[in-house]
């Protein structure tokens, strides 16, 4: 071999960097935002803040959704039985003289736990399948839950220990929580998928066959998955119990909380934490928009979901972030060659 | 007496169940498709009898004639314009695509019919019964409704084993690539798959309009039992099917014997137990699906 | 006269990455060419833009006995008389050997309704007898030299003009090799246009008058079988 001149050795080597411009930002601008949202209630009026809880639990309930199919590759049209064990939780602790806004943290244990021995038989069936099948299990919950007189049976009841309460306080409160549970959700995903198991979910999303003989315990980051979106949606079903002081079976075990989740994350973006964020307020001001014209509402919104699953598969984030690397909350590894 | 009777009208009601079945069961087994609005498109059916029965004033089984013909075209462009998008969009299209479209169509349907119960009166056929010893009569209607579902499914399981069309679905099921390789148009298949599986569904929509009452939110109730029929069967098999719609009937038949609010119920439980217990179903045929 | 199968400067992309760049390629009727190369140089899918499974870019000209294939799909193809028979094998499983067969025939169909049937069941099964007496078995369950006969009497069945084979004798034994590359020889010299994609290029150089060699996606080498000297292909296939 003759002399071959050698290259110059980059001065620097390549670092992986896990934030992005835009997430640095957003990082400074995150925490006077939600000290803003939690100094609401002395600055605007009482209906304001409750429209805002109601759209704080469509992004938790868009975050868990897009948590179990954009990151766990699962598509739920069960989650709805999760939201009404969570009301029911709240209920139920009402029942027996305990505090509603305990009921919420109740309500996302008796979720999870639920959740258990329910994703041991819905992950034998895969797919849309899969899917099918959450429901089944949603609809046992419904069907459980309406046989029991102490909770109204078939036509629900009120929650009363929060009777006592000031209307404004009261408001306020369910505000806190709902904001509360948003922060913890979005903050909880975002660290969950920078942690092994998101590098975890993402080598099964790509390739399973792979990732399970890599010694990725696909089974178990799935199960993880599953019961923390089951939490999620627990949460958020004792939110609408708390903020509505009314549970009735067929509201909160309706399909169409799944529905709606589909219609947040496919509008908004699938697997990015904040698509399911823009989806969510999109679809609130559609609902806010439109309600008043019926059924057709939902017609427009299905036909919507149709053709953003068909045509922009990345939904509005991802046309905002077409040419332009604006991930607020970043959850990948990428390499940066400094000079 | 009252349990041999709840078996028997199981069994008759398993015969409905058959028929939703088996058109989830092809779209399935064909283009790998789980058609979200296949409930949706059954009660759709049972509309557009109520709509020919109406306009022409003939009874719902002859509505059949017309009712059949327009949703298999139906399915045949439904698979055109959306589903065959659908499937070049990963997994996870065309669900969101048949999510979609079963609500646009449950409530176009509750906007054009309202929330009213409907029911497609048969006349006397749908009224008379056959009986068979005391305390136990059989429904006419109920009898032959059990007839049509096991001729469908065994007219689908000759058209599939035996016909080149029935080949054709195979081979493009197992790869369409190399299917089209052998001249054959995917979208041509697929799209006769769809619309024979429509034509299907038509039938289970009209039949089960004359067995009962349906509203316009009924589809996801009836997706529910046809997806328990398919898995309590075994995924892919035909007759699996049939037999999984028998045992989702006699189920619900003798929950509701027990207490009339145990009948869905037991239905779910069933299908839960089915599958802790044998995931593959009853009658799993892996060379078929 | 234009030749049979013609294509002039053919590109394929697999998005971005460009997998083949100008191929000029004439096969007649009654002519074997053999491509060969290294692993990813391009053979493949020099067969399949032929077949239409890989877009064929507007510029680029693959021409069946004077007609422009650009835009028609891959299903239209074949009945008009390409035929491949994949890297693969890929027999359909959930049909029989019988089926695999017939599933093809009904490629040329429309074709040779008036125009005579050169290939039947009969036919194949007199070329290949094991594959006879396998009729009845599920495609998914052959050895590897079954599929590869039962493939090739599925491409044959589709009634080609031109049939297009990819890496045949992969995996085989060289007893199975020679005769399937027996079997070809008769198919040739009854007047088929033949593109024979081959490693084994002892093989495909018996069988073929002409030889085409493709490294990283262009032509590297192209001449008759008989003044290609194996110096010239070990520089073809690596380069120099
Ligand atoms: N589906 C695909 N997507 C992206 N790139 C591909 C795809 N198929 C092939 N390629 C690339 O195109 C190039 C040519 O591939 P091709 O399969 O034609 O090679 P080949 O000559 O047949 O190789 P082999 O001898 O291994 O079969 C390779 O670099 C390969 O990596
Ligand atoms: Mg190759």
């Amino acid at each position: 071999m003759t002399d071959v001149p050698t290259t110059p050795a980059p001065t620097t080597a390549p670092r992986v960097s896990r934030t992005t411009a835009a997430s640095r930002v957003a990082a400074v601008v995150a925490l006077p935002v939600v000290l803003l949202l939690a100094a609401l209630p002395y600055l605007a009026a009482p209906n304001v803040t409750r429209l805002l809880v109601d759209l704080f639990t469509l992004v938790l309930l868009a975050t868990m959704w897009n948590l179990l199919a954009g990151y766990g590759g699962m598509i739920s049209v069960g989650q709805q039985g999760f939201i009404g064990l969570g009301a029911y939780a709240v209920l139920v602790a009402d029942l027996f003289g305990v505090n509603p806004y305990l009921g919420l943290v109740l309500a996302m244990v008796a979720a999870a736990v639920l959740a258990l021995p329910t994703a041991l038989l819905v992950f034998r069936l895969h797919g849309g399948y899969f899917a099918i099948g959450t429901w089944v299990v949603a609809e046992v919950y419904r069907l459980v839950t309406v046989e029991f007189r102490a909770v109204g049976a078939g036509s629900g009841a009120s929650v009363t220990g929060l009777s006592a309460v000031p209307p404004v306080l009261r408001g306020a409160i369910t505000y806190w929580c709902a904001l509360a549970a948003v922060v913890v959700a979005i903050g909880g995903v975002y660290l969950l998928m920078r942690s092994r198991l998101g590098l975890a979910l993402t080598a099964i999303r790509d390739e399973p066959t792979a990732a399970a003989t890599l010694g990725v315990r696909v089974r178990s980051a799935k199960r993880i998955v599953f019961v923390v979106a089951a939490a999620g949606c627990g949460l958020a079903g004792a939110l609408i119990a708390v903020d509505s002081l009314r549970v009735q079976p067929d509201s909160v075990y309706s399909v169409q909380w799944s529905a709606f989740m589909i219609f947040m994350v496919v509008i908004g973006g699938l697997g990015t934490i904040e698509g399911p964020v823009l989806g969510a307020v999109v679809f609130f001001a559609i609902q806010q928009l439109l309600a008043p014209y019926g059924a057709w509402y939902l017609v427009v919104l299905g036909a919507v979901a149709i053709a953003a699953a068909l045509l922009a598969r990345r939904g509005l984030w991802g046309l905002v972030t077409l040419h332009r690397d604006v991930r607020l909350l970043p959850t990948g590894h990428r390499l940066r060659q400094d000079r | 007496m009252t349990w041999v009777n709840a078996i028997v009208q199981g069994l008759l009601l398993g015969g409905v169940y058959a028929l939703f079945a088996c058109g989830l069961s092809l779209v399935f087994g064909v283009l790998r498709i789980v058609n979200l609005a296949h409930g949706d498109l059954t009660v759709l059916a049972a509309f557009l009898a109520v709509v020919a029965t109406g306009t022409l004033g003939v009874n719902p089984l002859v509505s059949l004639v017309v009712v059949v013909p327009v949703m298999a075209l139906l399915g045949f462009v439904l698979q055109r314009a959306l589903l065959h998008r659908s499937l070049q969009g990963g997994e996870l299209a065309p669900l969101l695509v048949t999510f979609g479209l079963s609500i646009v169509l449950q409530n176009a349907l509750l906007q054009t019919f309202s929330a009213d119960t409907r029911s497609l009166p048969a006349g006397e056929f749908g009224t008379a019964s056959l009986q068979l010893g005391d305390g136990l009569a059989v429904g006419w209607l109920a009898l032959s409704t059990l007839v049509v579902a096991v001729a469908v499914l065994a007219g689908l399981q000759v058209v599939l084993a035996r016909t080149p069309i029935g080949r054709a679905m195979r081979a493009t099921s197992d790869d369409p690539e190399t299917a089209a390789l052998m001249g054959l148009d995917d979208r041509r298949v697929y799209a006769i798959a769809t619309a024979i599986a429509l034509a299907t569904v038509a039938l289970a929509g009209v039949f089960y309009g004359m067995r009962g009452t349906f509203t316009p939110t009924l589809g996801p109730q009836l997706l529910i039992f046809a997806f328990e029929a398919v898995i309590i069967g075994g995924l892919g098999s035909l007759w699996g099917t049939l037999l999984g719609g028998l045992v989702l009937g006699v189920a619900q038949a003798v929950g509701a014997q027990i207490q009339p609010s145990y009948g869905v119920l037991a239905g779910h439980l069933v299908f839960l137990v089915v599958l802790a217990a044998r995931p593959s179903g009853l009658l799993r045929r892996k060379e078929l699906r | 006269m234009s030749a049979l199968l013609r294509v002039r400067d053919l590109d394929a992309y697999y998005g971005h990455f460009q997998a083949l760049s100008g191929i000029e390629l004439d096969v007649d009727a009654g002519e074997a060419v053999a491509v060969i190369g290294a692993n990813g140089a391009g053979k493949s899918t020099l067969l399949r833009a032929i077949a239409g499974l890989v877009a064929q870019p507007a510029g680029a000209h693959v021409e069946l006995d004077g007609v422009e294939l650009r835009g028609v799909p891959a299903h239209r193809r074949a009945r008009m008389g390409v035929s491949l028979v994949p890297e693969g094998r890929k027999l359909f499983p959930s049909l029989t050997v019988r089926e695999n067969l017939l599933i093809a025939a009904s490629a040329a169909a429309g074709r040779s309704r008036d125009g005579e049937r050169r290939w039947s069941l009969d036919a194949v099964y007199d070329l290949f007898p094991n594959v006879g007496r396998l009729r009845d078995r599920p495609g998914g369950a052959l050895s590897g030299g079954e599929q590869q006969a039962v493939a090739i009497g599925r491409g044959l069945m589709a009634e080609p003009r031109v049939l297009l084979l990819d890496e045949v004798s992969l995996g085989l034994a060289p007893v199975v090799v020679e005769q399937l590359y027996a079997a070809l020889g008769t198919i040739a010299a009854s007047g088929m246009a033949m593109l024979v994609v081959e490693q084994d290029v002892g093989a495909a150089l018996r069988l073929a008058g002409r030889v085409l060699c493709l490294r990283a996606g262009r032509t590297a080498l192209t001449g008759a079988a008989s003044q290609v000297t194996a110096a010239a292909v070990t520089a073809a296939y690596f380069g120099k």
